[in-house]
């Protein structure tokens, strides 16, 4: 028998790529399986954000890094909880109707601010949590009829923060494509308040106009890290197709807020660039830790979590510490 | 892509922080951007902040744009303190120019 290419090729390729996983820290092992309260991969680019909201993918090294989702409970979005009815919002100057999935708010007089805003009951976000706005129609066409979007906020308006979706009033169109926006922090309580106007100052509708509306908001479990100040966020960084956090030194920094302390005796993991694993123990973690230091990889495991961890799987997870940084 | 390869570094005395604070946040930069506490030669609080920027930000320190008409934000401007090094070293950049303007840090803040 004569083979028409060399045998060799099939199977070296293989272990060329397993080898290749191996040291950019991919084998088989998986850190999740180990529970820890936070991971952050700064290798999953689609993890990475270059604002606080979450509004602006990381897309490639030398960008700064707002928003690094936690990965520890997956990065699964959980349920609708948009209201999906009329009831329980309250109108302004305006009717609300919602049929198959789309809101229409209609102003009742002219010159009067239209608007309907939504509070929702018992649901305070302490993890991320992921809304979507789309505006699909508006009446009255060809003139600068509309403003804003919406928002989610603390418990007083005061604190909105959020709102990614506004008229810009030198375009001609209002309708935008689909925005998104990963906003929640600890304690927030989400609102969602729609306004109907023009560009300048809400006061210019006429009865009888209105704009379309769809919108979803998810929570993304995790204990994420953000930074609301531009000039504190660190760059993410290339080398030899390995990606770190390069804080500054001086006042770079990300935040996780937790909903609860942590208590004393975490230990927390990093792949430090060009030394690989770094493993600390008896860390004292309040609701809050401030992370300022290079790394591929970050993991933080409370005391229980630690000490349910045997000596393989500490191991396993050095070896993967090692791999994340090419050693 | 635009690179963030400029390290830059911003100083102002204690009695125009909260202006060219205010300022930075009207820019869509965040809250509380200049936030290292410094002390001066002459005993007088000074504030600071480093970060890693684009070219963007070379047209905004020559042409400062004004992000809100209701407010006057040339006195802050008109004082503040920049250095800006291409491709520089941050911490050795902020230690410069912390050194340059008679400056030294109070504290250690990491956030």
């Amino acid at each position: 028998m004569r083979f028409s290419r060399p045998i060799t090729r099939p199977i070296a390729s293989p272990i060329a790529l397993a080898i290749s996983g191996i040291i950019r820290g991919k084998n088989s092992f998986n850190p999740l399986t180990l529970s820890p309260t936070v991971m952050f991969d700064m290798s999953d680019m689609t993890t990475l954000y270059q604002d606080s909201f979450g509004t602006t993918p990381v897309t490639a090294a030398g960008q700064p890094v707002g928003l690094m989702l936690d990965k520890s409970q997956g990065l699964v979005l959980g349920p609708d909880v948009s209201p999906k009815t009329t009831t329980g919002w309250t109108l302004t100057n305006a009717t609300l109707t919602y049929t198959d999935g789309v809101y229409r708010l209609t102003a009742l007089t002219d010159g009067v601010e239209a608007t309907a805003v939504f509070t929702l009951s018992n649901v305070i976000v302490n993890m991320g949590f992921k809304q979507q706005l789309n505006f699909a129609a508006k009446g009255r066409s060809g003139t600068s009829l509309l403003d804003e979007g919406y928002f989610i906020a603390n418990d007083t308006f005061a604190g909105a923060r959020g709102i990614f979706w506004k008229y810009n009033p030198t375009t001609t169109n209002f309708l935008k494509t689909p925005s998104s926006a990963l906003v929640g922090r600890v304690g927030d309580k989400i609102h969602w308040n729609i306004r109907l106007g023009n560009g300048a100052g809400f006061a210019g509708n006429l009865a009888g106009d209105w704009i379309e509306f769809s919108f979803t908001g998810q929570n993304l479990p995790g204990n994420h890290a953000s930074q609301p100040t531009a000039g504190k966020r660190p760059i993410l960084q290339e080398s030899g197709g390995l990606y770190s956090l390069k804080f500054d030194g001086v006042d770079d920094a990300l935040v996780t807020t937790f909903p609860s302390s942590l208590g004393a005796g975490c230990t927390v993991c990093r792949s430090l660039p060009g030394t690989g694993a770094s493993i600390t123990t008896g860390v004292t973690i309040g609701t809050t830790f401030t992370d300022n230091v290079n790394a591929h990889a970050l993991l933080i495991f409370t005391a229980e979590q630690w000490a349910a961890l045997d000596a393989g799987q500490i191991a396993k997870l050095t070896t993967w510490l090692n791999g994340r940084a090419g050693l | 892509m635009s690179a963030y390869n400029l390290s830059v570094v911003l100083l102002i005395p204690d009695a125009q922080r909260d202006l060219i604070n205010q300022y930075a946040e009207a820019l869509g930069w965040g809250p509380d951007n200049l936030s290292i506490e410094l002390v001066h030669t002459d005993g007088s609080t000074w504030w600071g902040c480093h970060t890693m920027a684009d070219e963007g930000f070379l047209e905004l320190m020559s042409s400062p744009p004004e992000p809100d008409a209701e407010v006057d934000y040339t006195p802050a401007l008109a004082v503040l303190v920049s250095s800006i090094v291409l491709n520089g070293d941050p911490l050795a950049n902020w230690n410069q120019a912390l050194a340059n303007n008679g400056l030294t840090r109070t504290e250690v803040n990491n956030g």
